[in-house]
């Protein structure tokens, strides 16, 4: 993994947000509580005078780590966030897959259509999947949440389509260009709090944080950012080696986003 | 020296009904026991195959020492609809202990 210019990617990223501001009458973000999201947020910050100006969504499945919602709880009263709380509820196809692809979307959909909100920002980078990859910074969804991933326009000179299908929304991807050292780095550069997870206790640590039923911590001594980041310039293991989704088909996280999955 | 009967005896009453009570009362006494840790154990080794292997898991609640003090249900029923319960677990941290 390289580390890039961190000064670089923080322009690019809080031009991106800057523009979605502009651009769009009612944007809103997505916060999952994890190193990436709460970057994204950070840069919001930064990119408005320090206040995010814009809701901030958590789809909550009620079985999320218990330090996950703590993290939410002092985070957004530390940042004054407007903080929507979706809650979805558990159903009986609620594996894997399954789950992220129908119930998670779902509750989306509704609190989407409850605030009417064009345009959402979503904090994926490309290096996290392959499928990830294939997004721009600016991408459309239609009215079903569905990506069309073999037609999508060209983001030349920094120009990006803001061109929406009447019932449908844009995604739109601030981070894109980061890679997990250089959300570490930032994040020591910034001093952004992040979920107490990712540090190691006992040898273990979450490398990437979903649900408490399909996420598994990974062995790790990392306690410190520093040694997170040293960590990460020697390993061979995939950063979402311990999400239970990604394992189940091939292609299943090309089919998930395809379908509205984040 | 934190009596931890209270906190088990508000799991015992979660066991035989869930009901937002016996939450609230569960939520409180975990704050006054000494409880540092959980451990959640998902049913059918972690395969969630159907609603039953979630509705049987629990999670393992430990202290500072890692000597359990009880089990409470991870997923809460209200009426027909089934929740998850991980939110009055917060304050603990997760344990990632192997073999407790």
């Amino acid at each position: 993994m390289i580390k890039q210019d961190l000064n670089a990617l923080e322009e690019k990223s809080i031009y991106i947000i800057r523009e979605a501001k502009l651009k769009f009458k009612n944007i809103a973000a997505l916060w999952s509580m994890g190193k990436d999201s709460t970057t994204m947020l950070a840069l919001a910050r930064k990119a408005f005078l320090g206040k995010v100006p814009f809701p901030v969504i958590h789809i909550d499945n009620s079985i999320d780590f218990p330090e996950t919602y703590k993290f939410r709880q002092d985070l957004a009263k530390e940042w004054n966030l407007d903080l929507i709380v979706a809650q979805s509820e558990i159903k009986p196809d609620l594996v894997g897959s399954a789950c992220c692809g129908k119930n998670k979307p779902e509750t989306l959909k509704k609190v989407m259509d409850e605030h009417g909100f064009d345009a959402l920002i979503v904090s994926i980078r490309r290096d996290e999947h392959g499928v990830r990859a294939k997004e721009r910074y600016f991408s459309e969804r239609d009215k079903d949440f569905k990506w069309d991933y073999k037609n999508q326009a060209a983001e030349l000179w920094d120009n990006y389509s803001s061109k929406l299908d009447k019932k449908g929304h844009i995604r739109v991807h601030p981070l894109l260009d980061w890679n997990e050292i250089d959300i570490w780095s930032y994040i020591k550069q910034e001093n952004i709090p992040v979920n107490p997870l990712y540090f190691s206790r006992n040898g273990y640590r979450y490398r990437s944080l979903g649900c408490t039923h399909c996420t598994v911590p990974l062995r790790s001594e990392a306690k410190t950012i520093d040694d997170i980041i040293s960590e990460l310039e020697t390993t061979v293991d995939e950063e979402r080696s311990g999400r239970s989704m990604d394992k189940e088909r091939e292609m299943v996280m090309q089919r998930l986003r395809s379908l509205g999955y984040m | 020296m934190v009596d931890n009967s209270e906190v088990k005896k508000a799991a015992d009453a979660l066991w035989k009904e869930q009901n937002e009570d016996n939450w609230k009362a569960f939520a409180k006494a975990l704050k006054d026991s000494n409880a540092e840790y959980y451990k959640i154990v998902f049913a059918n080794e972690g395969k969630l195959n159907r609603m039953q292997d979630l509705t049987k898991s629990y999670a393992e609640i430990y202290d500072a020492k890692y000597h359990q003090i009880t089990k409470i249900p991870i997923v809460r029923n209200e009426g027909k609809k089934v929740r998850g319960a991980t939110i009055y677990l917060v304050g603990l941290q997760v344990s990632n202990r192997v073999n407790e």
